[in-house]
């Protein structure tokens, strides 16, 4: 069983006094796959390496598999760790380097060969056993990292960025051959990213971090459908969510929002939410996802900007007031004309896609 | 075989380029040989000036050296073959200072290279006062040699601290720099002089080591001996190339010290070389300084190129 729990961590830097990570509170259950994900500097990336043991814990507690962990030794935590760099050793062979755990473990000779061939046939890298990292490319170089990690069978991976260094290409091939692993190994694994698809199609559950706290913690489908905040919100999808100012119109049966020169009436569900929230009438901050928004009359009053052609849709960048807004288009027929630049288009919001959050707090007055 | 075909290849490389490239004409032709002289004269203009400096300096009085040491004398040319070798190998000075600079060096240099690389070693890790200690190490850098002078002689003297202190353990005042422990003192003087600099430098080539890789060996359960032996080292190992080639030069520097120490002609255990090549000098034996001269340059590139060698074999894999 290898749960992994933190309790109130904290990360102060003595130095400087920076607060990397602040009260960090998180059960990840045993086999269960869970994603740190956040912008650069919003302390994933140290919290991982609390767990592992190459960081200090300034504050809480660390458990591995029920044993608190704070002052155990990385080497007795029973975990390996992938780094985005891969952080192969150059003078070994991909041979020695896969079966440097066992060999710093004082493995049997045969059963060291056994492992890592094994591990390779997994990785489909056995042909390149006898290679040194540099005769390898960089998807290979980063199969025999993992191959370094899975050998010993740890109870829990932690990976730190483990695709960074890839190009887009090959960093869609190994996210499949990741979850493929997954599906082989099934063990925990922590795993830490700031790209968002990564993170919504590795993870089963996702934790947001910014400036050192989590944000939200849930699944893909949680994260992206019920943002709990702006930053969530804002985040998750791609291009991100739209942010207009509005007016909230609580009745006693109903509620609508008016916004962009529209009142956009709020369906039963979001009024229920948002009396559990105590909503008020009065200035809200409007989500709507830019693939959520529908180019066609009666909806908000928008002047067109430029436009981005992506293949399948069209990006239509538009104001709306002195805001910025992005919507998605579908492209049906093979030739579609893009608005040209000022003209006035109509953008309707799908109803149910709507987000409502507290201007102030930036809180979701629907979810959370 | 393998150079035929080469040569056929390079050949049909050739042949596809102009299949390629079509017909060129005579001006064409012209133009290109004169882009390439220009940028061999570019080049040329930036390298030149220091080529010139390194003949004018380095390369042409080196071959004069060579020519004086295999003449009978300045005054008559008559060229003698290995004979002035031949008569130094025999002289039982140069024999001497042979041997003292061998020892001197062979000892002073691992010293040099294995206490820096200890000291940087420490300073890598989690102590108090570092920065103190850094300071503490590179002062002697800071010290100007008549200073050293008087310090060293202060401490060795015949009335001087240390044998002050060795008094306390009963032990007899001796004249240090007279002593069969000579040697030693000028080993400590060298040690003192030169381990800062060197320090730094592998401090510098520490911080160079990828983190991750030590990481990986910590989260693995690597001993510190193998994180240190199959790790460190391998990436450490051109500074380490670098301080002993610095530290066998400097070896041969630390003669100015012992000179103004001792003068012309020390204890017999700290002649060195230098001493016997300084007294050439000044006795106008110019065949022998040189034919030493040229020895002494041969056996340093021996060395420097067996030490290339061995770090280019050990350190291949993480280099570049």
């Amino acid at each position: 069983m290898a749960e992994v729990t933190l309790k109130h961590v904290w990360k102060i830097y003595k130095d400087s006094g920076v607060e990397a990570v602040k009260d960090f509170n998180l059960e990840i259950k045993d086999k269960e796959f869970v994603v740190f994900v956040g912008p650069s500097g919003c302390g994933k990336s140290t919290t991982l390496r609390m767990v592992a043991g190459l960081e200090e814990i300034s504050g809480g507690e660390i458990f591995i598999g029920g044993k608190k962990v704070n002052n155990v030794q990385p080497k007795d935590r029973d975990i390996s760790m992938v780094f985005q760099n891969y952080a192969l050793y150059p003078h070994m062979s991909v041979f020695d380097n896969i079966g440097f755990p066992l060999r710093m473990r004082h493995f049997p000779r045969a059963e060291i060969k056994r492992r890592v061939e094994e591990a390779a046939d997994i990785l489909e890298i056995r042909d390149l056993l006898k290679r040194k990292p540099k005769a390898l490319s960089g998807g290979q170089r980063q199969r025999v990292a993992i191959g370094r990690a899975i050998v010993r069978e740890p109870q829990v991976f932690l990976m730190d960025e483990p695709l960074s260094n890839l190009d887009a290409k090959l960093r869609n091939q190994m996210r499949t051959e990741l979850i493929k692993l997954r599906e082989r190994i099934n063990t925990t694994f922590i795993y830490v990213t700031h790209d968002q698809t990564e993170a919504m199609t590795l993870g089963d559950r996702i934790v947001i971090m910014h400036d050192g706290v989590i944000m939200q913690v849930g699944s893909p489908s949680e994260v992206f459908n019920r943002p709990e905040n702006t930053f969530v919100a804002g985040f998750i999808g791609m291009p991100q969510m739209n942010f207009l100012d509005a007016e909230l119109k609580m009745g006693a049966e109903s509620a609508s929002v008016a916004v962009g020169g529209a009142e956009i009436a709020l369906n039963a569900d979001h009024f229920e939410r948002l009396k559990a929230h105590g909503a008020k009438s009065g200035k809200v901050t409007f989500g709507i996802r830019p693939e959520h928004l529908e180019m066609k009359p009666g909806g908000l009053s928008a002047a067109a900007d430029v436009s981005e052609l992506t293949g399948s849709t069209l990006n239509v960048h538009a104001k709306i007031g002195g805001a910025d807004v992005v919507a998605v288009v579908q492209i049906d027929e093979d030739d579609v004309e893009p608005p040209k630049p000022g003209t006035p288009i109509s953008l309707v919001p799908e109803q149910k896609r709507i987000h409502i959050f507290d201007p102030e707090t930036g809180r979701s007055l629907l979810y959370g | 075989m393998s150079v035929i075909v080469s040569l056929k290849e390079k050949k049909a490389r050739k042949a596809r380029l102009k299949e390629i490239r079509g017909p060129v004409t005579n001006k064409e032709r012209a133009e290109g040989v004169l882009l390439r002289l220009k940028d061999v004269l570019s080049s040329l203009s930036f390298s030149g000036l220091s080529f010139i400096g390194v003949l004018v300096f380095f390369i042409v009085p080196f071959g004069v050296v060579v020519y004086y040491s295999l003449i009978r004398s300045s005054l008559n040319p008559e060229f003698v073959g290995l004979d002035n070798y031949l008569n130094l190998i025999k002289n039982s000075t140069f024999q001497t200072a042979a041997r003292n600079t061998a020892i001197f060096s062979a000892t002073a240099v691992p010293l040099a290279v294995v206490l820096s690389l200890v000291l940087a070693l420490l300073l890598d890790t989690r102590i108090p006062l570092k920065s103190q200690f850094r300071t503490f190490f590179l002062s002697p850098m800071m010290v100007p040699v008549a200073s050293i002078i008087l310090i060293w002689q202060v401490l060795f003297n015949q009335n001087g601290v240390v044998n002050d202190v060795t008094a306390l353990f009963g032990a007899e005042a001796i004249d240090w720099f007279k002593s069969d422990h000579a040697p030693l003192v000028v080993i400590l003087l060298f040690l003192w002089k030169n381990l800062g600099y060197n320090m730094i430098l592998f401090m510098s080539a520490l911080a160079n080591i990828p983190t991750e890789l030590l990481e990986v060996a910590d989260v693995e359960g690597a001993s510190p001996l193998y994180k240190f032996f199959a790790i460190k080292l391998r990436y450490l190992s051109p500074t380490v190339l670098f301080v002993a080639i610095l530290s066998l030069i400097n070896s041969f520097k630390v003669f100015r010290e012992v000179y103004l120490l001792t003068g012309n002609y020390p204890f017999d255990s700290l002649y060195t070389l230098q001493h016997f090549m300084n007294n050439m000098f000044k006795s106008l034996d110019y065949q022998k300084l040189s034919a030493a001269a040229v020895m002494m340059a041969l056996v340093m590139i021996v060395i420097i190129a067996v030490l290339f060698i061995v770090e280019d074999w050990f350190g291949k894999d993480v280099e570049g």
